[in-house]
């Protein structure tokens, strides 16, 4: 008797058919589509299914989750080790994994909350992204004041969402999974005169990997 | 109808991305000795004038924090307490 092994099903499925699907941690991740090969049109690509955490602390200042700094300001984000963290208040910070290798475990700490199969995680690549998320968000995204990456807490298609601007051609934008399918839709839909396609996971692991190395 | 508060996390967003939550009404009367009339007053009662009133919000379409600050309901612009007059 062989024990079924576990299957995680993304919330959202892209009307398009993958050029390379591999399996992940029991989650088919679609690692390219046949128009990756050129960046000429923003890309929406699905990162739900790499691990995410909350984590929550009276003092967190003090503390070091994962090993990472902890940015000082609500809407500081820092990057290392592959992970990348957002101060959200004064006690949560949300830390997910962008980076190359098999993310780290969750740690005893009761502090940690893995939000990985709970959130949908989306990713907006190309050149034309703020023409895309002005197409869905009066949020003020690009702020040329702020540095980046930086994070924004607000509604994106009347969904409260973590927008993380990561550059100009780069928005990470996490929310509950429920709203999943229903976003993906009317976001290519909305900004369907910018040309925005979907993409696999390989274009923001590159992209990734030009910014900040191997990381 | 629009207008903008300040999130303490956020800072200025319109005000639909945000809940009422009632105006700010004091510490909760001590229950000993408290009549029926005036544990209604505290907690049904409430006065709105046109001058600025502390109010509580909830910013729900973003970071989901509970904070207080000070409107005026005459004019829908935050604005800091009036001094009282003093004779």
């Amino acid at each position: 008797m062989t024990t079924p092994s576990l299957h995680r099903q993304s919330p959202v499925v892209f009307d398009a058919t993958p050029t390379k699907l591999e399996p992940q941690d029991g989650w088919n991740v679609a690692r390219s589509y046949p128009q990756d090969s050129t960046l000429d049109s923003p890309r929406l690509i699905d990162l739900s299914h790499r691990p995410r955490w909350d984590y929550q602390d009276s003092c967190l200042d003090e503390k070091s989750p994962f090993g990472l700094h902890v940015p000082p300001r609500p809407g500081e984000v820092a990057i290392a080790s592959g992970l990348i963290i957002s101060r959200m208040n004064r006690t949560q910070v949300s830390i997910g994994s962008i980076g190359f290798g098999a993310p780290p475990d969750t740690p005893p700490d009761v502090g940690y909350t893995d939000t990985t199969d709970s959130h949908c995680w989306l990713a907006i690549l190309g050149k034309n992204t703020p023409t895309v998320m002005e197409c869905v968000s009066s949020l003020d995204l690009f702020f040329p004041e702020r540095i980046t990456p930086f994070l924004t807490q607000g509604p994106v298609l009347h969904v409260p969402c973590q927008v993380v601007t990561m550059e100009t051609d780069c928005i990470l934008i996490s929310f509950s999974r429920g709203y999943g399918q229903t976003f993906v839709d009317a976001l290519l839909h909305s900004a369907s005169d910018t040309g925005v396609q979907v993409g696999g996971e390989q274009m923001f692991t590159d992209w990734v990997a030009e910014k900040y190395g191997a990381t | 109808m629009t207008f903008r508060l300040t999130c303490p996390v956020c800072g200025a967003r319109d005000v639909y991305e945000f809940r009422y939550g009632g105006q700010e009404r004091g510490p909760r009367p001590e229950q000993a000795q408290l009549s029926s009339d005036e544990h209604f007053r505290w907690t049904q009662f409430r006065m709105t004038r046109p001058e600025p009133q502390e109010e509580w919000w909830y910013h729900t379409g973003g970071c989901g924090v509970w904070f207080t600050t000070w409107r005026n309901p005459a004019t829908n612009r935050e604005e800091p307490p009036h001094e009282v007059e003093r004779g």
